[in-house]
């Protein structure tokens, strides 16, 4: 071996080579580990002291074994003599983590495989548990994964997976516990501490790097349900138990996450398990991950934020009966791992059919029975169908083929597939289609975060067939992708269609396009995501070449969603209160006439302006905005109510002069409480310096409730029984009137829907009134005496 | 040729269109936008889309009717509706129509719903779709 120059910059890889091969010399073979994307050689010249690793790895590797990514040398740091000096500082790619409370020194060549860790004294108690953790981190890193602090517990799903949750929260919080209890109940694990996660074709995989479970010394929980190869005590605290890495029935070599499970000990024991959003999730998870991790915490933070950005996830108090949190983790599961009933329309399509199965059963969640509903083929679908019977259950699902005695069409045939639907959610895939492998997952995660019954994604085109064999279809239909607006693109809660209705027997292939326009027209619309959940074929056989024939049952449709738009016109005043809004008031006003479908009157009350907003507004001389002059400042809430007492409209609104809408927020708002009177509508309020800019679907998905005047939509009877706003409050007017209306039993409807842009600017009310914010403190004061 | 003298028909197939109860729909596949004539204007669409010109449409009108006959003529085109066809057609009577508005109110709100799927999509030489074997 090579001693490195002591004079000359220490090279930190000639540093690992050096160690490496003067421990490798000396060392004993030891069993090995694989970490699920890395398999690790372990020598080492100390067995007494490192031995025991073997038996903390959830899948240790034999000695001798070959195709190992890490070749590990380990040893005491007295075993280097004097030849080789003292670490270098990392560089080269190379890692070195030198922790200063036990004297150990870990260090990795990513180019050349070796690894070495040298220690001044034997291993603790807490190292035997989960040892080597700045290796698996930096393996992880490599890796595009993520050594995360965590447990994960999981079920058995089909002949060789698991699907299950990444379980987190501080030390302390219940992983142990939870994992404990879980295996209690038939579930399994892949550690209760630390779990490598990483991103894998459209999914994530939670691999068990450790074998321990530990339960708490103290009589309150129970032992271990299962049995352990070795259990022993730290800190005077906890029992682990170690798990044979060969117990498949309780230790997961690799799970699919479907769901994060964040711990909160500080909830009310009895609440509910509550959806929270992927912010939340990582809050919880980034700061003990970090804080045992040696180095890169950005990168960690930015694939916690990555984890935990695609995954649903949920509160789980801290129960006093473990039963109730087994039923707590079944209920996340099944949220966060739907069954799906998936409706696949089967007409001649034995040449295709057998890939859209396929495309089901490899999703990277849902627990899928897929139906297969046979429109009276005249070729061999239904054989090629049942062929794909072991496939589908291997793999954890369902399949279940119906036949129809005479070719009935293919919307005749998406509704006997509804019909016959009982589970939660019912999905679509057309014969010659392929869903890509995180349709499931993205659509059910876009609902998770709504109040919607649908979400649809895009659409991406394939072409299997030759030019000449689809002349009519342009080159530009294959470029990028496109909205889905097709049942194989959706995925739908059950309910969706009990709402809206079955497909449409009568308007041929645009039974989709009839379906959309008339959920569209309902008060509930359906969220988007941005990403391809399809991929559509196109083919010398594809249906749609066909559509010709069918151009009648889509101007039926358009008919139909015509008359309804007719019939729901809303008949709306506005009331716009501004002083001194020259700047802003012409955008406020356009927001409120380009209102869809509504008959829109406008009152503008000038506030005693003094930059000639009045005389503005009026040199429009439209004839569908009143202008009211008041000569003596009111406030806002004056304004208002001055505003309020010009129109006669059956509905009746607020936007602030600074503010503007959304064109679909009154149609909408309309719809969701115009079955019920005395309900206020309450959409989502965004904030921006452009208010009308388009707002993107990220920040419309991140709208937080709009409790604001210009949010809410209402008819002129419930402000009326309400009464005009308390003038004397020059903010906080709003609140005041709310909880009148509280008080009367207005009841409140949120709706998915963005209904208010919020101007942010120097000049907001909120910036510049900072002295009325006693007024505030008052209006809650008047609330309170109220209720008292 | 003046635009007056011009035959037009349907821009078919990416345009279709149906009438019902006197009023028209017309729903353009390419940009999703739909259209509806009122009753009072029908007979002028329908004449004005089957290669009557709009010369002969308005004969024997006012000043006035006949420019509201060109403007909606030159507004048909202009939206895409319609194109020139190859040969006039001579109607059997006067075109009714009572001197009323000839609206054409364009509806956009299901554009994307309507103008963004293949299926719907048609190439002006090659037409629409056709089975292979029928």
């Amino acid at each position: 071996m090579t001693r490195p120059d002591p004079d000359g910059p220490i090279d930190p890889v000639a540093w690992v080579a050096a160690v490496h091969a003067h421990l490798a010399e000396r060392s004993v073979e030891e069993p090995g580990a694989d970490w699920g994307t890395v398999v690790v050689r372990h020598r080492t010249t100390r067995p007494e002291w490192f031995g025991p690793y073997a038996t903390a790895w959830a899948r240790p590797v034999p000695v001798g074994s070959a195709n190992h990514g890490i070749d590990l040398c380990s040893g005491a740091v007295a075993d280097l003599a004097d030849v080789i000096g003292p670490p270098p500082r990392p560089g080269h790619g190379v890692r070195i983590d030198r922790a200063a409370h036990d004297g150990t020194v870990t260090a990795w060549d990513p180019a050349s495989g070796r690894a070495v860790v040298v220690r001044v004294g034997a291993p603790d108690e807490y190292e035997q548990v989960t040892p080597l953790r700045p290796l698996v981190h930096w393996a992880a890193l490599a890796d595009g994964g993520v050594l995360v602090h965590a447990a994960v517990v999981a079920r058995r799903f089909g002949a060789d997976a698991a699907r299950g949750l990444l379980v987190v929260g501080e030390a302390g919080f219940g992983k142990s516990t939870t994992t404990a209890a879980a295996l209690g109940a038939g579930w399994v694990t892949a550690g209760d501490d630390a779990v490598l996660v990483r991103p894998d074709t459209g999914r994530w995989l939670a691999h068990g790097v450790y074998g321990a479970v530990k339960t708490k010394l103290d009589g309150d929980h129970p032992d271990l349900p299962v049995a352990a190869t070795r259990s022993w005590t730290v800190g005077g605290r906890k029992w682990v138990h170690l798990l044979s890495g060969t117990d498949a029935n309780h230790l997961a070599a690799v799970v699919d996450l479907v769901g994060v499970v964040v711990l909160d000990p500080t909830a009310d024991p009895d609440a509910p398990v509550v959806a929270v959003s992927g912010a939340r999730a990582r809050t919880a998870t980034a700061p003990s991950t970090v804080g045992a991790l040696p180095d890169r915490q950005a990168e960690v933070l930015s694939r916690i934020g990555a984890v935990c950005g695609a995954l649903p996830a949920f509160v789980l108090p801290r129960r006093v009966d473990l039963t109730r949190t087994v039923v707590d983790l079944d209920a996340v599961l099944d949220a966060a791992d739907p069954h799906v009933g998936v409706v696949i329309p089967v007409f001649d399509g034995s040449a295709f059919v057998a890939d859209a199965i396929h495309s089901v059963t490899t999703q990277s969640v849902g627990r899928c029975r897929i139906v297969v509903v046979d429109d009276a083929s005249t070729d061999d679908s239904v054989a090629v169908v049942e062929q794909t019977r072991a496939a589908v259950e291997h793999a954890g699902h369902q399949l279940v083929v119906l036949r129809a005695d005479r070719n009935r069409g293919v919307a005749a045939t998406r509704n006997r597939g509804i019909a016959e639907n009982d589970l939660p959610f019912v999905a679509f895939l057309d014969q010659d289609d392929a869903w890509t492998p995180d349709h499931v997952a993205r659509l059910r995660l876009a609902l998770h975060r709504s109040d919607a019954d649908v979400a649809y994604g895009r659409v991406r085109y394939a072409d299997v067939a030759g030019d000449a064999d689809r002349p009519w279809l342009r080159d530009r239909w294959f470029d990028g992708d496109h909205p889905g607006h097709v049942f194989g693109a959706g995925l739908f809660r059950r309910g969706a269609f009990a709402r809206i209705g079955p497909v449409a027997e009568g308007v041929g292939m645009f039974d989709d396009v009839d379906w959309y326009l008339r959920l569209r027209d309902s008060g509930l619309p359906p969220v988007t995501i941005d990403d391809v959940v399809l991929e559509r074929h196109i083919h010398t056989a594809n249906q749609s070449r066909l559509a010709s024939r069918d151009a009648a049952g889509l101007l039926h449709s358009v008919r139909d969603h015509l008359a309804r738009k007719r019939a729901a016109v809303v008949e709306l005043d506005v009331v716009i209160p501004v002083r001194n809004g020259v700047t802003f008031i012409a955008d406020a006003v356009r927001s409120a006439l380009d209102q869809e479908q509504t008959d829109t009157h406008i009152v503008v009350v000038d506030d005693a302006s003094t930059d000639g907003t009045a005389d503005l507004v009026a040199s429009w001389a439209d004839p569908r905005v009143t202008v009211v002059r008041l000569t003596e400042p009111h406030g806002i809430g004056g304004g208002r109510n001055a505003g309020a007492a010009v129109g006669r409209r059956p509905w009746l609104a607020f936007l602030d002069a600074d503010d503007v809408w959304p064109t679909d927020r009154t149609r909408l708002l309309a719809a969701a409480v115009a079955a019920d009177p005395d309900a206020l509508a309450i959409g989502q309020v965004h904030a921006t310096d452009n208010p009308t800019a388009p707002v993107s679907a990220a920040d419309r998905a991140a709208a937080p409730a709009a409790v604001l005047a210009g949010g809410i939509l209402g008819r002129r009877a419930i402000f009326d029984r309400v009464g005009p706003y308390d003038e004397s409050l020059r903010v906080g007017e709003f609140v005041e009137w709310l909880a009148r209306a509280r008080v009367l039993g207005v009841r409140e409807v949120p709706v998915p829907v963005l209904s208010l842009v919020r101007r942010l600017h120097p000049d907001s009310t909120t910036h510049t009134r900072r002295d009325d914010y006693g007024d505030y403190l008052r209006a809650v004061a008047v609330v309170r005496a109220r209720r008292r | 040729m003046d635009l007056l003298d011009q035959p037009h028909e349907l821009r078919s197939p990416a345009v279709i269109s149906d009438e019902v109860d006197g009023e028209v729909l017309a729903i353009d596949l390419d940009q999703g936008t739909y259209y509806v004539v009122p009753p009072a204007a029908a007979h002028v669409w329908r004449a004005l889309t089957t290669g009557v010109p709009a010369r002969v449409v308005a004969a024997d009108r006012t000043a006035d009717e006949q420019q509201a006959v060109a403007a909606f003529l030159a507004h048909l085109v202009e939206v895409g509706l319609v194109r020139a066809a190859p040969t006039p057609t001579v109607p059997d009577a006067p075109v009714p129509w009572d001197g009323s508005p000839l609206l054409l109110e364009a509806h956009d709100d299901m554009a994307d719903l309507l103008g963004l799927d293949p299926i719907h999509d048609a190439d002006d030489v090659a037409g629409w779709p056709t089975p292979t074997s029928e």
